[in-house]
């Protein structure tokens, strides 16, 4: 009974996302008000518990809203500019082949958008210049919502993984190598997805070396700046280094060049020189120990108390989550985006009143994940202080036992699928995934990677994601044959991530 | 209940800032509540965040 109630809050945010179609906000702070209801009335939670789960909460909240929010006025910085809109017009003159054009653009680009920006924008970029390319509007929204799934949590310079490290309490370096491997292995299959996406069997046979090669270059340069502690650019590594080796290899597949003005070598450059400038900052953030050391003087820091319910389940005393105010990846992106704004500005890519239109375009655009996202993380972290957390850890591991690593990549898929991201997921079910690794004794790390690549590769088909993609490419009001096919190539990449899972751990 | 409903809808954004900032003052006003031992005041409180909550349920 006890782990039907525990389970009650996410099972009525499936039910009303899913079943109903409400937003994550609307259906987050449902989720919410049940949680709550459920930690007083049946798990005994006091007001001095609900008092510290909240302030802990809200330091959690804003350790991921901070990245969230640069990374898109970084990306309206750019968009403001014309800077990717220069890049997507850019890359078809590297290839008339239809097969590479799907795999440079809906794979390489794709990841590269996810790695500087995210919340659903490769796929509302690259679908209609898919569509101009002469792709069925179906192919254009299928490409490259598969083609950015596996740099979806490395991915809006790291806010999902930002995400699980503070639902797990693990620092970075402990995680990064399993998820960068994992979804270093996703990565190689969306290649193979994309192009069968693009032209069938018989694309797949004809792409098989450029899927390989930039599969393994992206994958692998992913992995390295992840390892190396650059986790926040490690999609954007990885998709970096897929368009540098995606350059010379499409003229070896050229095809039938489009029609059009190739654009200038020096105007592709400047379009890229915001994030040219992103990789300068946090090079420069994270490599030199005296600016390293000047950002770091202020540190958020908060002590909270010890707290038990009246059922007898403590909660230890100890500092919350702690932020590095000024050296905080966030505020890197912000400093990046000040100097990319300069940068553009000084290069008269602006329009007059462009300062006003990204600040408000960026607070229009982040105000509704930022409600979810405080709600989600107040619901996740009530759950924990509550023990029902801990109560829906010992039902999973006394239901699944070792059989569990087969589960938890599509547990982390779940969540992101009911709340449209894989941030969501890794805050709803990062504690959860953490102490039942814990209580069956499987290595932590193994299962938040498979928990963090699961819910990244599903989230491609969140129905909130899918409604943008699909409004993008002309296919609204048929969002249900994207899903269609979405569904199966999604989930052959989460059974992939199950079985390394428990490869893994088993052997 | 309609027209206020259509309201809420048109002012999405406005809607969503307010709950925002509702649940980020009071969840700061937990924290220092809680610090002085003040049941009362956590209750005040934590009726805030509830009430921004209950506020993003009717946003349709």
């Amino acid at each position: 009974m006890s782990f039907i109630l525990a389970l009650s809050p996410i099972l009525l945010i499936l039910f009303l996302m899913v079943g109903l179609r409400w937003g994550a906000a609307r259906a987050g702070g449902a989720g919410y008000l049940l949680a709550l209801l459920v930690a007083v009335a049946f798990f005994g939670s006091g007001a001095q518990l609900l008092a510290t789960a909240h302030a802990k909460a809200l330091l959690l909240s804003l350790d991921v809203l901070l990245i969230i929010w640069a990374a898109f006025l970084l990306y309206r910085v750019a968009d403001e500019a014309g800077a990717i809109r220069t890049i997507g017009q850019a890359l078809p003159h590297l290839t008339g082949d239809k097969g590479m054009q799907a795999l440079v653009i809906g794979w390489v680009f794709a990841s590269f958008l996810q790695g500087v920006g995210g919340f659903g924008v490769p796929v509302a970029v690259i679908a209609p210049i898919l569509v101009g390319l002469g792709f069925s509007p179906l192919a254009a929204v299928i490409i490259p919502s598969l083609g950015h799934g596996w740099a979806v949590t490395f991915g809006s310079l790291g806010s999902s993984y930002q995400a699980l490290m503070a639902a797990s309490g693990l620092p970075g370096e402990q995680l990064a190598p399993h998820s960068a491997l994992f979804l270093g292995v996703a990565c190689l299959a969306t290649g193979g997805m994309v192009a069968h996406a693009a032209g069938g069997w018989k694309a797949l046979a004809h792409l098989i070396i450029p899927v390989a090669v930039l599969g393994v270059v992206m994958g692998v340069a992913q992995y390295g700046v992840a390892v190396a502690g650059f986790w926040n650019i490690a999609s954007f590594g990885g998709g970096l280094a897929g368009f540098l080796v995606a350059i010379p290899l499409a003229r070896k597949y050229s095809g039938d060049h489009p029609e059009g003005a190739r654009l200038g070598f020096g105007k592709v450059l400047l379009a890229l020189s915001g994030y040219i400038i992103l990789i300068g900052v946090i090079l420069a953030v994270q490599l030199i120990p005296a600016l390293s050391d000047l950002l770091g003087g202020v540190v958020l820091r908060v002590e909270f108390p010890q707290v038990s319910t009246s059922l007898g389940y403590v909660t230890p005393a100890g500092t919350g989550r702690t932020i590095n105010l000024f050296r905080h990846t966030g505020l890197v992106l912000g400093y990046a985006s000040l100097a990319a704004y300069l940068v553009f500005r000084k290069a008269g890519l602006y329009k007059p009143g462009a300062a006003g239109r990204i600040a408000l375009g960026t607070l229009r655009s982040v105000m509704s994940s930022s409600v979810s996202i405080t709600s989600m993380v107040a619901l996740a972290v009530i759950m924990e202080h509550a023990g029902m957390t801990s109560t829906l850890a010992v039902g999973l591991a006394q239901g699944m036992g070792m059989a569990f690593p087969l589960a938890a990549p599509w547990i982390g898929a779940l969540g992101a699928f009911m709340t449209g991201s894989n941030t969501n997921s890794n805050v709803v079910f990062g504690a959860l995934q953490l102490r039942t690794a814990e209580l069956l004794g499987l290595p932590a790390v193994v299962i938040l990677a498979a928990q963090t690549s699961g819910a990244g590769l599903a989230s491609v088909m969140a129905p909130t994601k899918v409604v943008v993609g699909a409004s993008t490419a002309g296919m609204a009001g048929k969002e249900g044959d994207v899903m269609r096919r979405l569904v199966v190539y999604t989930g052959l990449m989460v059974v992939l991530i199950s079985l390394l899972t428990a490869a893994w751990i088993w052997f | 209940m309609k027209s206020w409903m259509a309201w809420l809808k048109k002012h999405t954004f406005e809607m969503h800032s307010l709950a925002f900032v509702l649940m980020v003052l009071s969840s700061a006003g937990l924290y220092l509540a809680s610090r002085s031992g003040a049941d009362a005041l956590v209750i005040g409180w934590l009726g805030i965040f509830i009430a921004a909550n209950v506020l993003l349920v009717f946003m349709k």
